[in-house]
């Protein structure tokens, strides 16, 4: 068991080494510092500024001291734009984007199994052709419609509907980044949520819930053509224990792997709800840093991210031999 | 070479696709986007041709130059014009009228202006001047006399418009003072509240507190709230924490700081209260100046402002008078004020009434004067008749944008922008991925080794994050903002996916006999990869194919809204029509947004259902 986790670690190292290469040198094709000077910074300004950040060392030491700051965990080097501390930046954005990705991740987890499930018990029969068109349609609008009539539908019109507001049309309310105010006053935390996040939250699962349910639905339905159901059929157990006991234990599987890949998500959060309904998570400051062609932010936050996938995958892996003897044996 | 595609057509997969009805309507939807793609690129080819040589313009022609790259720029009507020929609002249908009444002016104002020497003619400018099929009235005798009948209409106009301004700033200060008394009714019960609890406290008469002067009271305050913290800090508990267990000289200090909390909330809450009242006092003195003024200019244009002059004002002006004296007596219960006789909250409920009334009234009037406008501006501008005409119409079936471009062109034109690019995504990303896939499943060794390494790299950053880093590399070069960026990035993400599904499928056909024996008789590896294995792959090729046609489409949608795609002014795809139409959804304008995803519904539907049917045909088990 041990050996396979190892294995698996010391198998993503290079794959890392290769991404932040990847990364690095994607970034260094456009001169960073004259793309963010512009094109009337004097020659003293550029070479200070690239003396300033090492940008004048060879590649391969440039490469090597990256990797030491993100082993070490330093991250100190600070933006170009705000001066602030990288580490500082990564700090104040992650909380808002988790406030909106975990409820998302759950709550499209929950519906989309309980959904597929049900899609898979009426197999063929007009219930499960409704849910799946509904989500072939739901799969084929894009997601900035889904943005922009919610921001209009949601917040906007229904606002004016309710004479109040109860979706914010944009916006985020950093209180709700510190633990002591949701420890201190819940309702009006809850309510602040509801305000600002809800909306975001509502069309991310919407969107993803067409996708999955469909995934879902198709693992749910593999796992009822096997043998050992049409023999607990055959047996005489009743369809609601064969569905919840049987089927969906063994499907987990797959849906484990399948919530797990999504979970790098959490942190990376959605770069264009972020973006839209002006929450200053992950997403939006990467997205904020190259319009304004921050290179340490973009660079920091890229292998960031990039590690977090790593670390999922392993997770993932890890699991999914937990789950499943035959994986751990290969 | 027919006999190999009529074998393929009757296999078993093919003939269980064609049996599904939805799959081949959707193959015809996605044939008909094919054709539209030919149609726009062999009228280009042709007019570009046709610039050098005179013969072959199409620009000028209805039917064949209708989805011209430039046509998704022109100018075909006013701005914002809804589809189908429906009706607007009468401040709407104003604005139409309004556009082809300046283009009118900035005519005539040309045609006086010719030099005599430059040897233009008004004829000429009339017909410069044109709105693509739409123009002038051909004689420009005829043109000035219509215009200056439309002149008159517009400058009556004038005189509406400016009603409309007093009755919308008179609604405005009602619903203020509403929002200003409500505080104030607020802070007065605060006040009642507080104060006697503060003079008890502070052992002060009320008057005394009169002089509270809350910027003093604060700085007590702070002082306090120094002392408590650096006491605290002394004790070892946190200043919050102070109760009945701590000693009496924190207590004392806690219950100091409560108090003078308490008594500068209150000398802040008469402050506002004074001012509240001044503000109070000045909008009812608004209100009463705006509604005369108002009801003189109703007058002018005609509609019965008896109503309001029947309205006796005077009470509100005595109320406005009173708080303004009220303004400097402090702690006056105000309730005796607002509920008394001297505010009539009855007079300024009716004014709104009225005010609301006119407001309709008047959008009546506009509207009766837009109904006389129209006709003019359709004399001096003639709707075009025959086939010009029916494709002029054809042009606005689905409205104008924010810039009078045709929504109809532009949203076709956009189809063919997508299925160029994801046609040749998918191609390119489908036929290296799964040679890539295959070779490293075939050879083994360190081919595989390399291309696993390759794309687990490539795929652990996220996919929009990579796509918008890839496109960050093209900022400041001349390719920003053409399809260049897209191209590069969607080729080097989207090779992944096929490569994946092709090289676990070529692990599983390596190991089937009919390879063994290819291998036994002594072919070349090569030749087996080639002949044999990919050829058995090639079900799961058209069906990733179909899959990233759809991801290529809608990352180039969203590429594009987050401003790394397609630049807006050249060409137009669907993600620009759906960035513009932001603006225009909060106006309550849906044309644009709306034609927009059903092109892009429409398309990715059909592919959807292609991929699905592919899927139940080919590949039962959904390997891919």
């Amino acid at each position: 068991m041990w050996a396979y986790v190892v294995r698996r670690l010391l198998y993503n190292i290079p794959v890392y080494l290769g991404i932040i290469l990847v990364v690095m040198l994607a970034l260094r094709v456009n001169d960073p510092v004259t793309a963010y000077l512009g094109k009337n910074a004097s020659q003293e300004q550029i070479e200070l500024k690239r003396v300033s950040f090492g940008l004048d060392r060879p590649f391969v030491e440039q490469y090597g001291s990256f990797l030491w700051r993100l082993v070490t965990f330093n991250f100190e080097e600070r933006s170009w734009e705000t001066e602030q501390p990288v580490g500082e930046i990564i700090g104040s954005a992650i909380p808002p984007t988790m406030m909106i990705t975990i409820p998302q991740l759950v709550l499209t987890a929950t519906l989309s199994i309980c959904v597929g499930l049900i899609s898979a018990f009426f197999r063929g029969r007009p219930a499960d052709k409704v849910l799946v068109f509904l989500a072939v349609l739901g799969m084929s609008i894009s997601y900035l419609v889904y943005i922009v009539m919610g921001q209009y539908f949601g917040a906007f019109w229904l606002n004016e509907k309710l004479g109040g507001e109860l979706f914010a049309i944009q916006g985020y309310d950093t209180r709700l980044s510190e633990p002591g105010f949701w420890a201190t006053s819940l309702p009006t935390a809850l309510h602040s949520w509801v305000t600002y996040c809800a909306l975001p939250v509502l069309i991310g699962v919407i969107v993803a819930m067409g996708y999955d349910t469909r995934f879902y639905r198709a693992v749910m339905v593999e796992e009822s053509t096997k043998d050992y159901i049409s023999t607990a059929m055959a047996k005489g157990v009743g369809k609601r224990r064969i569905m919840f006991v049987h089927m969906l234990k063994n499907a987990m599987i797959p849906i484990i792997t399948r919530v797990m890949i999504t979970l790098p998500f959490i942190i990376t959060g959605s770069i264009l709800a972020e973006y839209y309904f002006n929450i200053p998570g992950m997403g939006a400051t990467l997205l904020q840093a190259i319009n304004a062609k921050d290179f340490p932010i973009v660079q920091t936050f890229t292998a960031l991210f990039a590690a977090l996938f790593i670390i999922s995958n392993i997770l993932t892996d890890v699991l999914y031999a937990l789950v499943d003897p035959r994986v751990r044996l290969q | 070479m027919v006999k190999r595609t009529r074998r393929f057509l009757s296999s078993r997969g093919v003939r269980k696709f064609r049996r599904n009805r939805s799959a081949m309507v959707a193959l015809g939807v996605i044939g008909l986007y094919f054709l539209l793609t030919v149609w726009i690129v062999a009228t280009t080819v042709v007019d570009s041709i046709g610039n050098k040589v005179d013969a072959l313009d199409l620009s000028g022609r209805p039917l064949l130059g209708l989805l011209l790259p430039e046509m998704t720029q022109a100018r075909v009507a006013s701005n914002e014009l809804p589809g189908f020929g429906l009706e607007q609002g009468p401040r709407k249908r104003l604005e139409h009228s309004r556009f082809w009444y300046d283009l009118a002016t900035k005519t005539m104002t040309a045609i006086d202006q010719i030099d005599p020497a430059s040897g233009t003619t008004p004829e000429s400018i009339l017909e410069a001047n044109a709105v693509d099929a739409r123009g002038f009235i051909a004689d420009p005798e005829e043109a000035r006399a219509i215009y200056s009948r439309l002149d008159e209409a517009f400058d009556r106009l004038g005189a509406l418009n400016s009603v409309d301004v007093k009755l919308a700033e008179v609604r405005g200060e009602i619903d203020r003072l509403r929002t200003q008394a409500e505080e104030l009714g607020e802070l007065d019960a605060k006040v009642a509240a507080l104060l006697p609890v503060v003079a008890s406290e502070q052992g002060l008469e009320a008057e005394d507190l009169l002089d509270a002067d809350p910027a003093d009271a604060r700085d007590e305050l702070e002082d306090a709230r120094t002392a408590l913290a650096a006491a605290a800090a002394a004790a070892g508990i946190d200043a919050d924490d102070v109760d009945a267990d701590a000693s009496p000289e924190l207590r004392e200090l806690a219950g100091r700081v409560a108090k003078l909390d308490r008594l500068a909330e209150l000398a802040q809450a008469r402050v506002d209260i004074e001012n509240r009242r001044e503000l109070l006092g000045f909008a009812l003195e608004d209100i009463g100046s705006l509604s005369a003024s108002a009801a003189g200019v109703i007058e002018e244009v005609g509609l019965d402002a008896a109503p309001i002059r029947s309205l006796d004002l005077d009470p509100m002006a005595e109320s406005a008078t009173v708080l303004l004296d009220a303004a400097l007596e402090p702690f006056t219960p105000l309730a005796e004020l607002v509920d008394g006789p001297l505010w009539d909250a009855a007079v300024t409920e009716s004014l709104l009434v009225i005010a609301r009334e006119k407001s309709g009234e008047l959008t009546g009037l506009i509207g009766g004067q837009v109904d006389r406008i129209e006709p003019i501006v359709a004399e001096l501008f003639p709707k075009p008749v025959g086939f010009e005409g029916f494709m002029y119409d054809v042009k606005l079936l689905l409205g104008t944008d924010n810039q009078g471009r045709s929504i109809l062109v532009r949203g076709l034109y956009a189809g063919k922008v997508a299925i160029q690019v994801g046609f040749l995504t998918a191609l390119v990303a489908v036929i290296f991925g799964s040679l890539l896939g295959a070779a490293a499943a075939f050879f083994g060794g360190w081919v595989d080794h390399a291309v696993i390494w390759l794309y687990s790299t490539l795929s652990s950053v996220p996919h929009l994050v990579l796509l918008v880093v890839l496109s960050f590399m093209f900022f400041g070069t001349p390719l920003q903002g053409t399809l260049v960026p897209l191209y590069a990035a969607f080729m080097l993400t989207f090779w992944i996916g096929p490569c994946r599904v092709i090289r676990g499928e070529t692990l599983k056909i390596k190991e089937l006999e009919y390879v063994q024996a290819a291998t036994a008789i002594g072919f070349d590896r090569l030749y087996i990869l080639v002949r044999h294995v990919i050829p058995n792959t090639s079900h799961l090729m058209f069906i990733n194919f179909s899959l990233l046609f759809i991801g290529a489409i809608k990352s180039e949608v969203i590429l594009t809204f987050l401003g790394l795609g397609l630049a807006a002014g050249t060409g137009s795809s669907w993600g620009t029509m759906i960035a513009q139409s932001k603006a225009q959804v909060a106006g309550e304008f849906f044309w644009q947004i709306g034609s927009a995803t059903f092109f892009m519904f429409v398309l990715v539907l059909a592919f959807n259902i292609l991929t699905d049917a592919l899927q139940d045909a080919f590949d039962p088990k959904h390997v891919s």
